[in-house]
């Protein structure tokens, strides 16, 4: 457990070599949006909003602040009209996905089209439910663009009793969707 | 909607095979993948039978949605029973500008009407099977084989160069073929 320093916004933070640097950016005071990351998951590191500038020695990158650790003698910053651009794009490509984010950046519409209005492909809810809630109801079914989370057949009734997702998602998807039979209907209903 | 979960169930050999396969497999890596594929293989119609999916859930512990994950992740396994051809037009680069295209409209059109689904895809992403369970017709991104574009491989057999009419007499005999 060794003890760092390292400078974030103009401000020198100590903190545990290895902790996550968005961690130690918002604890010290830093407004960092997120999508994809829950303390209580392991999965982190594709929403890609997050990300915040690392200059470390002479090198200067962009990285995923959750899945960056932290380490002595970095200089971050966590906005620059650079990273806001970028974060201003990702809430585009979100959208109609992550209305509270869209909200906050002004986005109203998108040049996009994305494949559901209501799911953004987060993985929360999948992996909540395996990981946290341990009912293994939701999974990804596909790869791809045709990428889609889907409920195992005879399960989807164990949604309304447990409910612990609704919240995570930010598309509205499992809201809309729990008590549905996934898993490409056809292929059950055609034995 | 929430109906149980439907279909044949298990013999006892079937649960035999499955449980000995299991058992051949057990804590080797990989072995989900070695085990769907087994499956596939036996079964006549080339696909992965949902009860057969959930009996192996039971049996190792793995949660199906696991088992649902990967077996939806690879275009190797088949969640529906496949027909009893299959044909399989390369929609690659160097095939489509030799016109693989074309041949796909008329291997659809000379073996359809198709199973309700209507897998309609786009002009590069097909998989139907007839509604006589006949044949099946799918495409591929790419054989990796472009030197013989453009590339079909019908009963998974390659065939190079292909035209439409030798395709078309080709599908027409398989079809008259005789049990």
């Amino acid at each position: 457990m060794t003890q760092i320093t390292l400078e974030i916004d103009g401000k020198t933070v100590e903190a545990v070599e290895g902790s996550s640097l968005l961690d130690v950016a918002r604890q010290a005071g830093a407004d960092i949006p997120t999508l994809c990351q829950n303390a209580q998951l392991n999965e982190k590191g594709s929403c890609r909003l997050c990300i915040v500038e690392v200059v470390k020695g002479k090198k200067r990158s962009l990285v995923a602040s959750c899945a960056y650790p932290v380490e002595n003698g970095l200089v971050v910053k966590t906005s620059t009209p650079e990273i806001e651009k970028h974060r201003k794009l990702l809430v585009e490509l979100l959208y109609p996905t992550a209305l509270h984010l869209a909200k906050r950046y002004g986005v109203k519409e998108s040049r996009f089209d994305g494949p559901r209005g209501d799911c953004n492909l987060c993985g929360l809810c999948v992996n909540y439910c395996r990981d946290v809630a341990h009912k293994n109801v939701l999974f990804f079914e596909g790869r791809g663009v045709d990428r889609k989370v889907s409920f195992v057949p005879g399960k989807a009734h164990e949604c309304s009793s447990c409910g612990a997702c609704f919240d995570l998602c930010s598309g509205g998807f499992v809201v809309n969707n729990h008590g549905m039979i996934g898993l490409n209907e056809r292929a059950y209903s055609g034995s | 909607m929430n109906e149980p979960l439907e279909g044949a169930t298990l013999t006892h050999e079937d649960r035999q095979f499955l449980n000995q396969l299991i058992l051949q497999y057990a804590g080797r890596p990989g072995m989900l993948l070695s085990v769907l594929e087994k499956i596939q293989e036996r079964q006549a119609q080339k696909y992965l039978p949902l009860e057969y999916l959930e009996h192996v859930a039971e049996r190792t512990g793995i949660p199906s949605a696991q088992i649902y994950s990967v077996a939806t992740f690879y275009s190797l396994f088949n969640l529906k029973p496949q027909g009893r051809h299959s044909v399989c037009i390369c929609r690659g680069t160097a095939c489509h500008t030799r016109g693989s295209q074309r041949l796909l409209e008329s291997v659809r059109l000379q073996l359809g009407p198709y199973q309700e689904d209507g897998e309609e895809g786009s002009a590069d992403k097909i998989f139907s099977t007839t509604a006589d369970g006949e044949f099946t017709i799918r495409t591929v991104a790419c054989f990796g084989q472009c030197a013989l574009a453009p590339v079909v491989e019908v009963n998974h057999q390659i065939r190079s160069h292909v035209n439409e009419r030798a395709l078309n007499r080709e599908i027409e005999t398989l079809r008259h073929e005789k049990h």
